[in-house]
């Protein structure tokens, strides 16, 4: 299997590389951030992403991770020591087809990588388009869920105006919805 | 001529008023009502002025006769109200029976049983007529004065209409004292008014009057739209009266404009109507017209019929004298015109009777110089300058009279005048003197003003004083707080930053128990490579530790003095590899260099691993030789960092390859350059020179 490693922390890289080829799979490159993880992901074939939610740049794991739900359909994993209720909230959201916490032992991604491969084609599917958002967009989608205004979304997440319609234009683009009363409905079926 | 025709018009007036009243009783059964014994006398006032509003308009005499019955049956069961209403439509029926002085004596009784009453609106009314009577009496500016009183009287109870009609009588009024624009002036304020009220009959009436004075004043198209519209809603409230006065004045205008038959035809009409209402005095002049229109058309047969039904009908109305006369005189020139001198003397003979008479002096002289040419048509030249003289002599008493008239009343006038200015001259003078008072009171209330001032300065001074004293002590107060909320998050802030240091001091002690059980682990280790293995673990774990260590060390929480951690990292890494140091010169130059933990970790990593390979392999023979390391911004590049760790040692082997290293160190050393978005450079000269850049914590976080 060829696995693309995502982790800021190139020595934490580095042991997962050892750990995935003693495992017998190939490690086609480590990313240090969105932009290299992007340029791995679209310059060849990937069967699986370990991915760390906080990386290196301004865009996180969960960015990376929406892209992939929506551009592609490989399977990926969250390994990360962030087990806090609003990261986690914020990982349910892009589907992840499994989360792993630091520190972690071989057998644990022996063993996760091992339920993802068992779903075969199942793996990587997202039932649902949620999985589309950035990590910014989920941002502004839960606080969309929590009955904000415009104005108060862009009070409470410390962005302009104006950023908040384009997040909300690209989040009724991803849902297919044509309005907040609709996004907001999918989102409450969820449970969010 | 005019005169006559004013009454006239003040009659049509009125009976319109109890016209558009509109009472239509079954007059059988009202006269049925008084017959039966049952009914009171109180009650039989009621019916009877019941009786008196459907005659009026059809029979003013049965009209006034139903008014006097209500008035004595009033009087004998002293029925305040039922006097006061009877006399009140009695004085109505006079004013077109031109029943002046009887109108008055009615008036007279009404008036104080109205204002006992507080009727105000009755009272106007009443008013009204008295200004009227005084304007048949010839008594203009006592008929102005009433007339003012009426519309203030009208005024009172909002009355637009009523004030319309009186304001239109005061320009009757001046119409009579020959002042046609005063005249004008009033009747527009009447026309404002009464559109203002809305009520049509108010609006046709006045819009007749201006009509008149177009006419009067020869414009023919004005007056025609005048009485088109005052006929168009005199049709619509069906007041017969106002209709026939229109056309009439239509048939008029018609005649000036040569349109005879429509003269005669808009002539009929009015004839027919005031036939219906045996308008005796509008037929009189009616049948004068039509004279006047047959003459123009040269018909003497029908000019001959009218004139003299006008003079037949003269026998039919009170207090005919006046009209007669004229009528003789009009009938007088029309025998004249028609060669018939002898029934032209007789007819002018009898108007000359009448007007000296009457001394009606206007008529007199219109009657005489009738004569005059009469005469001289006879070719008896002497009696008509006999008369021509009389002609002149009346003409010139009435022109005096008028003139001593207007003189009179200028003079009044001016008295008027003289005493208004006189009043206000005196109240000017009792002004100045109660300024001169005024001054004095001001002069002394001066003195007490300025010792009140004084007062009031001193009072105002402690309330400043204490106001500010209160603000000071506010904004003390305020400061208190702040500064508490000050000390209060300072404290905050200071709690938060022991408890960071607490934890890196944690993180470094546990970091400490680690290496700590290298060591231990490494004493049981016979093998110089594994040894040497457990050593380089240890000492990673031991410049991470550090870093720790440096942290909640340094004043700066968050970050990491990195001149003394070199500088402490080195002195570590000597005495871990004992036994080689002794003749080594390390130099340390940081800059002052401060660096946070995300940067601080992999950069002490790297200086490790370079200085340690250094310390292990540049100098295998005598130990002795120089390490150099300096960290520096670049010049131009703050974000970048600049690293070289060299030595004057043996070098790097020939076969030294970065891309493809098999040992751990310098692959670490390459793999946190690229965790740090750095380089490296090496170079292989007089011993080894490592050059690496790496960029700071914020550059990196701006990456995507």
């Amino acid at each position: 299997m060829r696995v693309l490693v995502i982790e800021d922390e190139i020595i934490i890289a580095e042991d997962i590389r050892q750990i995935l080829q003693s495992l017998g799979h190939e490690v086609v490159g480590i990313a240090l951030n969105y932009t290299q993880a992007m340029q791995m992901i679209d310059s060849q074939s990937i069967d699986l992403a370990l991915i760390d939610i906080v990386l290196s740049g301004s865009k996180t794991g969960i960015d990376v991770a929406a892209e992939i739900r929506q551009r592609h359909h490989f399977p990926f994993i969250f390994l990360t020591s962030h087990a806090d209720a609003a990261t986690v909230k914020k990982a349910k959201l892009v589907q992840p087809d499994g989360y792993l916490l630091k520190p972690f032992s071989k057998d644990d991604i022996f063993i996760t990588l091992e339920m993802v491969f068992a779903k075969g084609a199942e793996a990587g599917k997202p039932d649902r388009k949620l999985a589309y958002l950035s990590e910014r967009e989920t941002d502004v989608f839960l606080s969309l869920l929590k009955g904000f205004t415009d104005q108060e979304i862009a009070d409470d997440l410390y962005i302009s105006l104006n950023t908040v319609k384009t997040h909300l234009k690209n989040i009724y683009k991803k849902l297919e919805v044509k309005n907040r009363l609709e996004a907001v409905t999918i989102g409450t079926r969820m449970s969010l | 001529m005019r005169h006559q025709f004013y009454v006239i018009l003040c009659c049509s007036l009125f009976c319109s008023t109890a016209w558009a009243q509109g009472l239509n009783p079954n007059v059988d059964s009202l006269e049925q009502c008084l017959a039966a014994p049952e009914t009171t006398d109180s009650m039989k006032v009621g019916v009877l002025l019941e009786l008196v509003g459907h005659y009026f308009g059809r029979d003013f005499t049965k009209s006034k006769q139903y008014a006097d019955q209500s008035l004595t049956l009033a009087l004998k069961s002293n029925d305040q109200k039922g006097v006061a209403m009877a006399s009140l439509a009695a004085s109505k029926a006079c004013i077109y029976l031109s029943q002046n002085d009887e109108g008055m004596a009615y008036v007279s009784r009404a008036e104080p049983l109205f204002k006992n009453m507080d009727d105000t609106a009755r009272l106007a009314d009443l008013t009204r007529f008295k200004g009227i009577f005084a304007l048949n009496s010839a008594l203009y500016e006592e008929a102005i004065s009433i007339f003012e009183e009426s519309d203030r009287l009208f005024a009172a109870v909002n009355d637009n209409a009523g004030r319309a009609m009186s304001i239109m009588d005061i320009g009757i009024a001046y119409l009579y004292l020959s002042t046609n624009e005063k005249a004008l002036k009033y009747y527009l304020e009447a026309l404002d008014l009464a559109e203002m009220s809305g009520d049509r009959y108010a609006i046709a009436n006045v819009k007749n009057s201006i009509g008149q004075i177009y006419y009067d004043q020869g414009k023919m198209k004005e007056c025609t739209d005048m009485m088109r519209q005052s006929l168009e809603l005199a049709e619509q409230i069906d007041d017969n009266i106002l209709i026939s006065d229109c056309l009439y004045y239509l048939s008029r205008v018609a005649n000036q404009n040569q349109q005879f038959d429509a003269a005669l035809q808009l002539l009929s009409k009015s004839y027919i109507i005031d036939s219906m209402q045996r308008n005796f005095r509008g037929r009189i002049h009616k049948d004068l017209h039509f004279g006047e229109i047959y003459q123009n058309q040269r018909n003497d047969v029908k000019v001959r019929f009218h004139f003299n039904r006008a003079y037949q009908l003269c026998d039919s109305i009170v207090q005919k004298e006046q009209t007669e006369s004229y009528v003789l005189a009009r009938l007088g020139s029309m025998y004249r015109q028609q060669g018939d001198y002898q029934q032209s003397l007789k007819a002018l003979e009898k108007a000359v009777t009448l007007a000296q008479q009457e001394q009606l002096l206007d008529l007199l002289y219109d009657a005489y110089y009738n004569l005059a040419l009469t005469y001289e048509a006879l070719g008896n030249t002497d009696v008509a300058f006999q008369f021509h003289k009389r002609y002149a002599q009346v003409k010139d008493e009435v022109l005096n009279q008028k003139r001593e008239e207007s003189f009179n009343r200028l003079q009044v006038l001016y008295e008027d005048e003289q005493k208004k200015a006189e009043i206000s001259r005196l109240t000017n003078e009792s002004t100045i003197q109660k300024q001169q008072i005024a001054l004095q009171e001001a002069s002394a209330a001066q003195e007490k003003q300025r010792s009140l001032i004084l007062i009031i300065g001193i009072g105002g001074l402690v309330i400043v004083v204490t106001v500010l004293l209160m603000l000071f002590r506010n904004k003390a107060k305020s400061n208190q707080i702040l500064s508490q909320q000050k000390d209060e998050i300072e404290r905050q802030h200071l709690q938060k930053e022991i408890l960071l240091k607490e934890i890196h001091h944690r993180v470094k002690n546990n970091l400490q128990v680690i290496s700590s059980l290298f060591n231990l682990q490494s004493s049981n280790i016979s093998d110089k490579d594994a040894l040497a293995a457990v050593k380089e673990g240890q000492n990673r774990v031991k410049s991470i530790a550090l870093i720790h260590q440096k942290l909640y060390q340094h004043e700066n929480i968050a970050r990491v003095d990195f001149d003394e951690y070199i500088t402490e990292l080195v002195a570590y890494l000597r005495s871990s590899f004992a036994g080689k140091d002794n003749a080594l010169e390390i130099n340390v130059e940081a800059n002052a260099i401060t660096l946070d933990i995300d940067t601080a970790v992999p950069l002490g990593l790297i200086i490790n691993e370079l200085v340690s390979n250094s310390i292990k392999y540049a100098f295998p023979e005598n130990n002795e030789g120089t390490i150099n390391i300096t960290l520096d911004h670049e010049a131009d590049e703050q974000e970048k960092l600049h690293l070289t760790v060299e030595d004057n040692g043996i070098g790097l082997p020939l076969a030294f390859d970065v891309k493809h290293l098999e040992s751990l160190g310098l692959k670490l050393v390459n793999m946190l350059c690229l965790q740090l978005n750095g380089h490296m450079n090496y170079s292989n000269g007089q011993g080894t020179r490592f050059d690496i850049t790496v960029m700071n914590t914020d550059f990196r976080k701006q990456v995507e």
